[in-house]
Order: C-alpha cells, then structure tokens, then sequence
C-alpha cells in the first residue's frame, strides 16, 4: 500500500517536473523566434509601428498616471508617518532620507509600478493577442507578410519602457512629495530638511538601478503576455491564460526585483 | 509571355494520423484561374497554408515562380506572402483598426511608397469598393459586406500576383458584394495576375474560371475546363452537382 502510495507521489512529481521543464523550452523556443523575427526587421518601415507605440503609451502610460499617483501618495504617507514615529524610538531619525530612499526609491517604486502595469496593461496585452489570435487576425497578417512577433511585440516593449520609466519616475515624486503633503496631518517635517535629507540619500547606482529595472520589467512584461497571448487554442482557454500570464508575470519580476537589489546593494 | 505562378508537384501533408493531401500536383499560370471545390474536411482546408508556407511537413515541392518555397529564407518567406493576397470568409481585420487603416497596414509594413503615394492608393481602393460612408470605422460596425469588401481592399492593396479566395463569397448578400464580383471580373481580364478559389458552390465562378479541380479524401478526383465541369461524366462531379448523398463519396 506504502509502496503504491510512494510510486504514485513520485509519478506526479515526475509530471510536475516533466510540465515545467516543457513550459521552459516552450517559452525558450518563444523567445528564439521573437530573437530570429529581428532578421525582418529591415523589411520593416517604421511607420507601421510608430502607431502601436503611442496607442499604447498612451493606454499603459498616460492613461496609468492617477492611480499611481494616487498609490504613491498613499504609500509615502504611511511610510513618512511610520518612520517619523518610529525612528526616534531608536535613535535615528536623522536617517529619514536614506529610509525613505530605500523603501521607495530603490524598492518600493519600481516594484509597486510594475504590479500596477502587470495588473493594467499586461493583463490587457495578453486579452489582445489572445483575442486576435481567436479572430485570426493574427493569421491574416501572417499571411500579409507581416511579421507578427516582431511587429506585436516589438513596439510593446518599445511603450512599455518609455511608460514604465516614466511612472517610477512620478511614482517616486508622487511618494516624496504627495506623501509629505498627506502627513502634515498628523507629523511636521520642515519641507526644507525633507528635501535635503532626500536628496542627500540619493546615488548615481540609485538612479542607475531604477532606470535598469524599468528596462528589465519593460521587457519583461509585454514579452510574457504577448507569450500566453499566443497560447490559447480556443476562445475558452483565453481567461485560463491570461491569468497564467498575470500571476507569473508578477512572479518573475519580483524574483527580478529580489535579484537586482541583491546585484546592486550586498 | 505566361509565366507558371504556382505549381505543386507530388505534394502529400499528413500528420501522421490522418492524411489531408494525396500527391497533389497542378500549377497555374499567370492570367490563369482555378477553383478549387469539394465536400468539407476533404483536404481543401489545407491546400491554402501548404502553399503560404504555414505547413512544414510535407513530402513533394512546391514552387512559386519557378523556386522552390522551401528554400526561402526567413525574409524571402515573408516576402513571398505579399504576393499573395488573401480573403478568407471569417475576414481576420484588425479589430482595433479601422476599415481604412486595415487596408493601409499591409501598405505602411512593406511598400517603399511615400506617404503621399500611399494615400493615393487607398483613396483609389475606398472609391473602388465602395467603403468611402465606412472607412473610419471599426470592424465591429461594418456589415458583412462592408467587412468583405474591406478585406478584398487590403489583399489587392499590394496588387498580389496571385488572390487567394477562401470560402469568401459563402453568406454574402449576392447584391451587396456586387462591387467584388465586379473588380473580379475586371481582375480576370488581366494577363499578369490569377486568382484561386476555394469554394463549395464553383458555379459561381463560371464566368471566371479556367480550371475546376475537385478534392476528396486528399486527392484530385476531377480536373478540367469549364465545358469538361459542363459535360463530364465523372461519379464524384455528378454527384457534387446534384448534391446527391448516394455516390463514390461517402457524405457524413
């Protein structure tokens, strides 16, 4: 019975590894072919894609800016209140700059940015190409000569890095200054120290990080999406990958995020 | 001088269960126009991607002008396809584009025409089809005919040597698609250009057509001219204009 019940375990983890190791070369034969679509790309004239990139800066930047303005403000008041209550206990408030760099700067920004583009425009991305593919929109320009890995994903990554810089950016000013506003309710900084104490906790790495990991998680996103996008074989499996498409995305970049501040401060 | 656009030579495709192709071989010559007809799931479905290249394996060659497509490169391959245009009848627009910028799209990827040059084209393929009261809008808001017309607007947008007609006409208001048959009947008269159908109602294309080949279980089962699809004694042709489900093929 013991002896059944073991082979039985080990089958299924025998499956399990199996499933993962084919969804890895799965995704590794993806990404060849979207490498091997750059061989199209002097075929290519831009302005078939200059189009794509605006409409979706538009969508996954522009259109993102209040509610990451909203979540920074909220979230750099907490941790400037927090801090400010907090730092006294134990003797260094005078590290109020470096605190709120660290956590919002360094880590909080990039990463909060990101769920908010994953949940938003990633989630969307993957809807798209699914449905495309459904339509056989997909397969029509396929059949136009268009190369389609190129031409959908390409200009994606391209918005997707302007946008996802471009909200770190008001994310982090938004977190400093929106949060520092919001907790005059309840503690008093002078605005002056505030700055100063931000500004003096400030690197060239910090910077250099922050642009790294837009870059990465630019990348990284739209190309997941666009990748569980493609998958579906019917209609019905659409809702089936794009959840696929969210929680793994939101998996990878955290692993990111993780690999990156260890990279750049241990 | 009429070149050979098309020819397949011995082409069988299977997947190793189930044989869609028998050593199919015909070729079509420029100015010259097949249909292709038959019973559904019968092979017809995949002659299309066999020829575009969608279809790796298979045994047999297939060449367009003269080369063999599976010596393209990868760049060779996507330019064969502008060649080729294609209308299929679940259209496949860009449903986040509008009827216009669907036809400019294959126009705006590959063509070296200036912008200019460029609207003029489109300009001349909304006049043509019709789709002047449309061409802002969305897939999602054009009638089918629209939808149709908008789609033969972008296959023809790069003036393909070759058009491809998937089961295009199959559900179309005879009148509203009037505009169609018409530039196909203007399009037939050209030398340099052919088109092929894919169609269960080859009648339709009587006046159109040089050649009718017949496709069951993979095979070609009839092939000849318009007099020969008239006068043939051929059991499988009988049996298809009769719409008889007593005969050679076993209708399911």
């Amino acid at each position: 019975m013991l002896k059944i019940f073991a082979i039985k375990i080990i089958t299924k983890i025998g499956q399990k590894t199996f499933k993962v190791f084919d969804g890895i070369s799965h995704f590794a034969n993806f990404v060849i072919s979207f490498v091997n679509s750059f061989k199209s790309l002097k075929n290519v004239r831009f302005r078939s894609i200059y189009s794509i990139v605006i409409s979706q800066i538009k969508f996954s930047g522009i259109d993102a800016v209040i509610i990451v303005i909203f979540i920074a403000m909220i979230l750099g008041a907490t941790v400037i209140i927090q801090a400010t209550n907090n730092l006294p206990k134990f003797g260094i408030e005078d590290f109020l700059g470096n605190i709120m760099v660290v956590i919002i700067s360094k880590e909080l920004g990039p990463l909060v940015t990101a769920l908010i583009f994953i949940s938003r425009s990633g989630a969307a991305i993957a809807v798209e190409v699914a449905t495309q593919k459904q339509n056989r929109e997909i397969l029509s320009m396929e059949i136009m000569g268009i190369d389609t890995k190129l031409y959908i994903i390409f200009p994606r990554i391209i918005a997707s890095i302007i946008s996802i810089l471009s909200l770190m950016i008001i994310f982090n000013l938004a977190a400093f200054f929106g949060g520092y506003v919001i907790s005059l309710s309840s503690v008093y900084i002078p605005f002056d120290v505030f700055s100063a104490a931000i500004l003096e906790a400030f690197n060239f790495m910090d910077l250099f990080a922050s642009i790294l990991k837009s870059i990465i998680y630019g990348i990284l996103i739209p190309f997941i999406a666009c990748y569980y996008g493609f998958q579906p074989k019917s209609k019905f499996e659409i809702p089936i990958f794009v959840s696929r498409s969210v929680i793994r995305t939101l998996a990878v970049i955290i692993v990111i995020n993780v690999l990156i501040s260890a990279f750049f401060y241990l | 001088m009429k070149q050979k656009l098309i020819q397949l030579k011995n082409v069988t495709l299977n997947n190793g269960e189930n044989e869609f192709l028998k050593e199919i071989s015909f070729y079509t010559y420029s100015g010259e126009n097949i249909v292709f007809f038959g019973t559904e799931n019968n092979g017809l479905e995949k002659l299309f991607s066999l020829i575009l290249g969608f279809e790796e394996e298979y045994d047999g060659e297939i060449f367009f002008k003269r080369k063999n497509i599976d010596e393209f490169d990868y760049s060779e391959k996507f330019k064969y396809r502008t060649s080729i245009g294609y209308v299929h009848r679940e259209f496949g627009l860009a449903s986040n584009m509008s009827a216009e910028k669907n036809i400019r799209l294959p126009l705006e990827y590959h063509s070296q025409l200036k912008q200019e040059q460029i609207d003029e084209r489109i300009n001349k393929i909304i006049d043509t089809f019709n789709l002047k009261h449309c061409k802002d809008l969305r897939p999602v808001d054009l009638t089918h005919s629209e939808m149709l017309r908008t789609t033969f607007g972008r296959a023809t947008s790069l003036d393909p040597d070759i058009l491809f007609f998937d089961h295009a006409f199959e559900g179309q208001s005879p009148l509203n698609i009037k505009s169609i048959m018409k530039n196909i009947q203007n399009r037939a008269e050209q030398d340099d250009k052919s088109m092929i159908f894919i169609t269960y109602a080859p009648e339709k294309f009587f006046d159109i057509a040089d050649t009718f080949i017949m496709i069951y279980e993979g095979e070609i089962v009839f092939r000849g001219k318009k007099e020969n699809f008239i006068n043939s004694d051929n059991l499988y042709l009988k049996q298809f204009k009769n719409e008889s489900i007593v005969g050679p093929m076993n209708i399911l």
